[in-house]
């Protein structure tokens, strides 16, 4: 690896680096604050590098990109990371969370997304995959006193485990069928006249089978609800914003070389959009916890980011980085406000459990039942410009039929994400709530949230910057 | 092995460019049929024509005639496992180390760079584990680590 090439990939490496300084002065320094403050500098660093920095190679050692696509990915994972190291100061401390361990981890799981999106080759996806999945496994079982915490974490690394062995030998038989790992050449062994397509579409099956469980898409969904409920807030936070959208951002290169491929992909990623739509509804429906009723709705989103794949043009593409971006505001907004109500132990779950809040948190409140709104799809939060292009791509590919399933699907979902609406503002007010009352958020957390909160409602008044900038990546 | 004429005629068959030999699969089809019905069909008889009798005695696990006492978990120290954890994490560090020593000539100075960060960052996972208390362990490290690394003070 030359120097001009670990030159291009210095923004990952500062926020590498800043992860291992931070474990190491955590053993000396217990005070979180400053912890937190570092790691949110090295998130700004690596972003300011990220932009401001042109890289000298467009390639590293083959396997990772430096190309605005990625750079753009980068900095939008070092925010959301920055992002969470914020809204979590008050929740980690309460906790007792080894503040070295948690800010270090989580710079880490930033690396390990800009790496991911960054992939241009199969090796670097799974390296980058992995990179910030082993960090996730830690972090979901991180409030060591919870048994829901621990069992969500086990959950998530035997399954997780189970989706990395596919992975692994989904990317080998890729490589049997091309003789290469760099896309998009690898998919040459999935086009028509590959004597070996077979393996090739027996490899790509495979890979669906990881990306599928990472991003949870229906049958591969099931550790969802759990993980959610059980992992703390701001780290359910991160697995839906950043995990999610640094798989589907790197999918999104697996498929632009696939060309003539997709056409016997299609039907298997026509069913899994529109199972991941129907069955997440259907579940999401009947729930009264509010993270699993979100763990639900992050599957029918993933079907609807699914169904914009199908459309391989560059429209779809930036259908899908516009919906990726607004998923990542609105999921960290609704999963900070979930960590702003959160009180010395435990969180605010059970619907019953937000009875009142519009009377006695107006900010909070406001913000989550926006975020509601927005993630249902209606018009002036980011949400329904966010659905619009996925329809859009989906009906330009020629799938209505699909399309239909993801505007019902919408339309459904509107039910169980104005449950939480109804339970905040039109239950009487002073109800007094079942168990421990909602902690009232500190400044930094609202905060936080008013920045998610700004962000979802910029992207529905006016997309067109966003969507300029994206088209200008691919 | 991948160019042998069964393969490619396989492969034909799977992309559907040949046409499948249907004769074949069907009587694979009736073959596991068979099989599976068999040993369907016989479980299915043992089950229910079968005599069954239960004693207290038959249920209790069978220890060479002798009666058990006692559980069979038994409590081990925490730090016999945290050296396991260590010594798996390092020896698979060393898996690495390896493959580049076998060709470090080829590799050159950039290799070595290479390894000496890897190697670099493997001492500070040492030093950390060191400095955190997850080495001391016996009598003393309950008083000394007391919560210092969680995993290893308790």
């Amino acid at each position: 690896m030359s120097l001009a090439e670990l030159f291009s990939l210095l923004p990952v490496l500062v926020l590498a680096g800043a992860s291992l300084l931070v474990l190491m002065l955590g053993l000396w320094l217990k005070h979180l604050p400053s912890l937190v403050a570092l790691g949110v500098a090295a998130c700004a660093a690596a972003g300011a590098l990220a932009v401001l920095v042109p890289p000298e190679v467009m390639e590293v050692g083959g396997m990772f990109s430096a190309a605005r696509y990625a750079r753009f990915f980068l900095v939008l994972w070092a925010g959301v990371v920055a992002w969470t190291l914020l809204s979590s100061v008050r929740y980690a401390a309460a906790r007792r969370f080894q503040p070295g361990e948690w800010v270090s981890l989580l710079l880490f799981a930033g690396a390990g997304m800009a790496l991911l999106s960054a992939a241009t080759s199969l090796v670097g996806m799974f390296l980058g995959l992995e990179a910030f999945t082993l960090v996730l496994y830690i972090l979901i079982a991180f409030h060591r006193g919870s048994a829901a915490g621990t069992e969500a974490g086990l959950k998530y690394l035997v399954l997780g485990v189970t989706a990395t062995a596919v992975l692994a030998f989904g990317v080998a038989l890729v490589y049997a069928s091309a003789g290469t790992f760099h896309l998009p050449e690898a998919m040459a062994g999935v086009a028509g006249d590959s004597p070996l397509r077979p393996l090739g579409l027996l490899g790509w099956g495979m890979l669906l089978v990881a990306i599928g469980f990472k991003v949870s898409l229906v049958p591969f969904h099931l550790w969802t609800p759990d993980v959610y409920q059980g992992a703390p807030a701001p780290v359910a936070g991160l697995l839906a914003a950043g995990s999610k959208g640094a798989m589907f951002s790197a999918v999104v290169g697996l498929l632009a070389g696939i060309g003539l491929g997709l056409r016997d992909l299609t039907p298997v990623l026509w069913a899994l959009s529109g199972l991941s739509m129907l069955l997440g509804t259907l579940a999401a429906l009947r729930q009264e916890n509010v993270k699993r009723m979100l763990a639900y709705s992050s599957v029918v989103h993933m079907g609807f980011v699914l169904m914009g794949l199908l459309d391989a043009g560059p429209e779809g593409q930036e259908a899908v980085v516009f919906y990726l971006v607004f998923y990542a505001l609105v999921s960290l907004g609704a999963f900070g406000v979930l960590t702003a109500f959160s009180g010395e132990e435990g969180e605010p779950q059970q619907l019953a459990a937000f009875r009142g809040a519009g009377y006695r948190h107006p900010f909070l409140a406001a913000a989550l039942a926006v975020f509601m709104l927005a993630l249902a799809g209606v018009p002036p939060t980011g949400g329904f410009m966010a659905k619009l292009g996925v329809f859009a791509a989906a009906i330009r590919a020629g799938h209505l039929p699909l399309a239909l399933v993801g505007v019902l699907a919408s339309l459904v979902s509107l039910v169980y994400y104005l449950k939480l609406v109804i339970a905040m503002y039109m239950s009487a007010e002073g109800a007094p709530p079942s168990g421990s009352p909602l902690h009232r958020g500190t400044r930094l957390e609202a905060a936080c949230v008013g920045v998610c909160l700004l962000g979802v409602l910029l992207l529905g008044l006016a997309p067109g910057a966003l969507l300029d900038w994206i088209g200008s990546l691919l | 092995m991948l160019a042998s004429p069964n393969w490619t005629h396989l492969a034909a068959e799977l992309s559907g460019e040949a046409p499948l030999d249907l004769s074949a699969g069907l009587s694979l089809l009736l073959y596991t049929g068979l099989v599976v019905g068999l040993v369907l069909l016989l479980m299915l008889l043992a089950a229910k024509l079968g005599h069954k009798s239960t004693t207290p005695a038959k249920r209790e696990p069978y220890e060479s005639g002798i009666l058990p006492s006692g559980e069979a978990r038994v409590r081990g120290p925490v730090p016999f496992y945290l050296v396991a954890v260590f010594f798996i994490v390092f020896d698979v560090e060393a898996v690495f180390i390896v493959s580049w020593a076998v060709v470090y000539d080829r590799l050159g100075w950039a290799g070595f760079a290479q390894m000496a960060v890897f190697i670099g960052v493997l001492f500070l996972a040492l030093g950390y584990l060191w400095k955190a208390g997850a080495l001391d362990w016996g009598p003393r490290a309950g008083r000394k680590a007391g919560g210092k690394l969680p995993e290893a003070g308790r």
